[in-house]
């Protein structure tokens, strides 16, 4: 592990809707060492891919606006940057890789010409050496006959490629962080592994550091060296992922690790969290999980819980968590 | 980083997007003008003393009431054979909406009918007839006038024939797209089992939930058949003379647009009106029933 | 590709001939077609030269195959009034309409298509409700009146424009931008809601994640996607155009084919009425393949079906 590549600090954005504000994201910090990776999880609209998109400052528009915090990327602050700065950025020092490949890859042209187009974008090179740089891109993630794929449109490929094709994309010009928004949520089952497995070996091989975003621990467990649990826009707990993993403390991560189905025990019904998540417009007094918690006491309805150190990097927003 | 202020209105325009929600959706102006219209329609021939197509050329050419020379015993002044413009543009009225509404009755059913079979027979019927509405649609309409024209002799009646012909085609396909939707719902298999029979099956279960799309349809065809005539009328192809189409009111005042402006602009005008406020009411109707549809 | 062309040629072939059997079998119709066909003013012996030219007294079928077969050769008769053949008067005209159509395209895409994909851009502006307000009420304003009024107002009040004729590039404005007005304002309004879908999809937040300029993200990733349906709306503008074409043509008495389309009816002039129609028809059949080859490139997956 190197030298400290991200931090956020207290990232805030909201969206302004006609119905009200929805705070999608809500004061999230956390950081990244160089060729490190760290899992954000979370159900559905906890704002994890918004988080993703914010770093990038790619944040849904118009609706959507950052209206707080900092990002600090190799120590300057993205949320300062003009759009011209952020450019140069983008896809070269960091990438994405969006859920669903059947949109995120433009099917108007061919996958040879969206991996060049970024590549011709940010190194200097041009004419037949482009090509060997895609063709070494697709090589990377593993796709067979890369010399005659070039030519192909998405559509003729299957999800699995897809998804491959936008990993060669992100890492074709060998970015710094790469940040993977659900991944395999769009692929079945078996290509999930075969895809996870890819993504490891292209960590180990081209050293890029992660954010990974998922709603699934298991995944996470397998790709990240650190884990932060989000919760209706806040980090509920953070910390390296074995000791996550050992020692929840947050009561929302003690249940997701609840309901994630072992193959070695019989159970009459699969776990699962209490209660439904509250709209956004009508968020809880004071901690916001707590209708859903079997562990709320007086405090949690009014005030949201301080953060609270466990040390080692362990930390855990909850009233019934003392050091 | 700045703090923008959190109440929304500023941020993205919203106020504007309001705005324009506000103005296009009531329906209050595109009524009005309608019932004007409708009034004048109806009521038309007791409020001006003036037959349409009597003209005394001693009247000729008197300009609207409000511009010198004019008078108010022509409140729109004369043509060039003295026939009072207000009462021919009543006449107008009157045969755009009568035009309109009686090709969009016919059309409308017989499209729909079409639509309802084709959509709900499938296989080889849909292809065939959807094949047919394709092409049929894809064809430039004023050439079928214009051979209809030559060949018999234009009329009230040919003129309907020949929008009827153009517009058909637009209810087929709409309708047979939503029938195919919903024929694939479990009410419409509940009643196939229960062993209703397939026209029995279309009237009852398709065709209602098909009529809403329909009745939207039948409103901007209205607007459309209105322009058609008007148009078929002023390239001489349309309603024949001395009858008053707005159309050929139009034509007739192109020749003295120099100095007689009025007798083109009005009868133009009258034509715009009608089909704003019928589009309008369109989009409202559209925005009521089924917000889905919205294109704009 | 190669064969989705050929296959959508023949297509067109076939559309053509149905063209020509329409007008035959409307000429039967009105049960004496001889009325129809003949100049009135020939004699009744020139007259049953031509019925037995025709073979009207022959089977239907053997007349349709003549009628097919002068039409293939170029035959499409003499016009009435000017005695000379129908076809010949028609290719005379055509390079003005020809002119005047392109003209009016030209303005219709080069204003429409920006402004509809600015206004997407730019969605709940001030700019993005100008325009669509003034695109709804293009559309509902009958062309030839605006036309006319356009000769009031540039013509007679201002006097800086031609108030018809075609006498060079400044009488050439008024009508092309009429006819264009009509067509802009159903590109624009189709422009904008094709774009605003399109800018929503993840391809285009993945265009800027790559880091690529905004005008590139727009243009080259969006508006590739957004053309497709606007493409098939412009076909529909081809038809909007051919009657705004007449429409013009009258207004601004500008001499092409839609003009002597008119004046043809109301001379009862067949022949030449005939020639319009069935040459109007392969001219835009023609325009029709173009854009389903172009529709075929645009959209990649059209081809492999």
């Amino acid at each position: 592990m190197g030298r400290r590549l991200l931090e956020v600090q207290d990232l805030k954005t909201y969206f302004f809707t006609k119905r009200g504000v929805v705070k999608a994201v809500d004061g999230v910090s956390f950081s990244l060492d160089e060729q490190q990776a760290v899992g954000l999880v979370g159900e559905s609209g906890c704002g994890k891919s918004i988080t993703g998109l914010s770093i990038l400052r790619l944040e849904p528009k118009p609706a959507g606006k950052i209206v707080g915090g900092k990002v600090l990327f190799e120590g300057e602050d993205l949320l300062q940057k003009s759009q011209a700065e952020m450019r140069r950025i983008r896809g070269r020092k960091i990438s994405i890789i969006m859920q669903d490949p059947n949109i995120s890859l433009n099917p108007a042209y061919t996958i040879g010409n969206q991996i060049s187009e970024v590549i011709r974008l940010h190194q200097k090179i041009r004419g037949r050496a482009v090509l060997e740089e895609v063709i070494d891109s697709l090589k990377r993630v593993r796709i067979p006959a890369a010399e005659t794929r070039v030519n192909d449109y998405p559509h003729q490929m299957s999800g699995g490629m897809r998804q491959r094709v936008s990993g060669a994309m992100a890492l074709s010009c060998h970015p710094s962080l790469l940040i993977a928004d659900e991944p395999t949520t769009a692929l079945d089952v078996t290509t999930q592994a075969q895809y996870l497995e890819l993504l490891k070996v292209v960590q180990q091989e081209t050293k890029v550091a992660m954010i990974f975003i998922t709603h699934d621990l298991g995944i996470v467990a397998s790709m990240c060296d650190k884990i932060c649990v989000m919760y209706m826009g806040k980090v509920v707990e953070s910390g390296e992922v074995n000791d996550i993993w050992n020692n929840p403390r947050h009561p929302y991560t003690i249940a997701l690790m609840k309901s994630i189905p072992q193959s070695d025990r019989k159970v009459e019904r699969l776990y699962s969290v209490a209660g439904m998540v509250p709209s956004h417009f009508d968020l809880p007094q004071g901690c916001t999980f707590h209708p859903r918690c079997d562990r709320a006491i007086n405090h949690c309805r009014q005030e949201y819980p301080h953060e609270v150190d466990l040390g080692s990097g362990h930390f855990v927003s909850c009233w019934t968590v003392q050091e | 980083m700045k703090q923008p202020p959190l109440s929304g209105k500023k941020v993205f325009g919203r106020g504007r997007e309001t705005l324009w929600r506000r103005l296009h959706l009531i329906p209050g102006i595109p009524v009005f003008i309608l019932a004007v219209i409708a009034f004048a329609t109806i009521f038309g021939s007791y409020i001006t003393p003036y037959g349409p197509n009597v003209g005394n050329l001693y009247n000729q050419f008197i300009p609207p009431c409000w511009m010198e020379g004019g008078s108010t015993e022509h409140l729109l002044g004369t043509d060039y054979f003295g026939r009072d413009m207000l009462s021919r543009l009543i006449v107008g009225a009157r045969i755009s909406l009568s035009v309109s509404l009686i090709t969009v009755s016919i059309a409308g059913t017989l499209g729909t009918l079409l639509g309802l079979i084709s959509g709900y027979a499938g296989g080889k019927t849909d292809t065939v007839i959807m094949r047919v509405v394709d092409s049929w649609l894809a064809f430039p309409i004023i050439l079928l006038a214009i051979l209809f024209a030559v060949v018999f002799r234009a009329s009230y009646s040919s003129v309907i024939i020949i929008l009827v012909l153009c517009v058909w085609p637009r209810y087929t396909r709409l309708v047979r797209g939503e029938a195919l939707a919903i024929k694939e719902q479990d009410y419409v298999a509940l009643a196939r089992v229960a062993g209703a029979s397939p026209f029995r099956i279309m009237l009852k279960h398709i065709f209602p939930n098909v009529l809403p799309t329909v009745l939207v349809l039948v409103t901007f065809q209205i607007a459309e058949v209105i322009m058609l005539e008007s148009l078929l009328s002023f390239l001489g192809v349309g309603i024949p003379p001395p009858t008053a189409s707005w159309g050929s009111m139009t034509a007739d005042g192109r020749d003295y647009i120099a100095t007689l402006w009025w007798l083109s602009a009005i009868p133009g005008l009258a034509i715009f009106l009608t089909v704003l406020s019928t589009n309008l009411l369109g989009d409202w109707i559209r925005d009521r029933l089924d917000p889905k549809l919205r294109v704009v | 590709m190669q064969r989705y062309i050929l296959g959508r040629f023949i297509q067109g072939i076939v559309s053509v001939i149905l063209v020509a059997t329409t007008v035959f079998i409307i000429v039967r119709m009105t049960g004496n077609p001889l009325d129809v066909i003949t100049d009135p003013r020939i004699t009744e012996q020139e007259r049953q030269a031509v019925a037995e030219r025709l073979g009207l007294d022959q089977p239907v079928i053997v007349q349709y195959g003549r009628y097919i077969a002068s039409l293939a050769q170029g035959d499409f008769g003499k016009s009435f009034q000017s005695q000379r053949p129908a076809l010949e008067l028609v290719i005379e005209r055509l390079p003005a309409t020809i002119q005047l159509t392109t003209a009016a395209m030209f303005v219709a895409l080069v204003i429409a298509l920006p402004v509809g994909v600015y206004a997407a851009v730019r969605r709940g502006s001030t700019l993005d409700a100008v325009v669509r307000l003034l695109a709804f009420s293009g559309q509902s304003a009958p062309p030839f009146w605006t036309g006319i009024m356009a000769i009031w107002i540039f013509a007679v009040i201002l006097g800086v424009l031609p108030c018809g004729g075609r006498s060079g590039i400044q009488s050439i404005i008024l009508p092309a931008a009429t006819m264009g007005w009509f067509g802009a304002a159903g590109i624009i309004r189709l422009t904008r809601s094709s774009m605003l879908d399109v800018l929503g999809s993840d391809y285009i937040t993945m265009a800027r994640a790559k880091g690529l300029p905004e005008w590139i993200v727009i243009w080259k990733h969006g508006f590739k996607n957004a053309a497709i349906p606007v493409l098939t709306y412009c076909v529909l503008l081809f038809v909007l155009l051919l009657s705004g074409a007449v429409v013009a043509e009258t207004v601004f008495a500008w001499p092409g084919v839609g003009r002597l389309m008119i004046t043809s009816v109301h001379n009862r002039d067949f022949p030449v009425v005939q020639a319009v129609i069935i040459l109007v028809s392969i001219f835009y059949i023609g325009a029709n393949l173009i854009v389903d080859i172009l529709y075929a490139w645009l959209n990649p997956k059209i081809r492999y079906q």
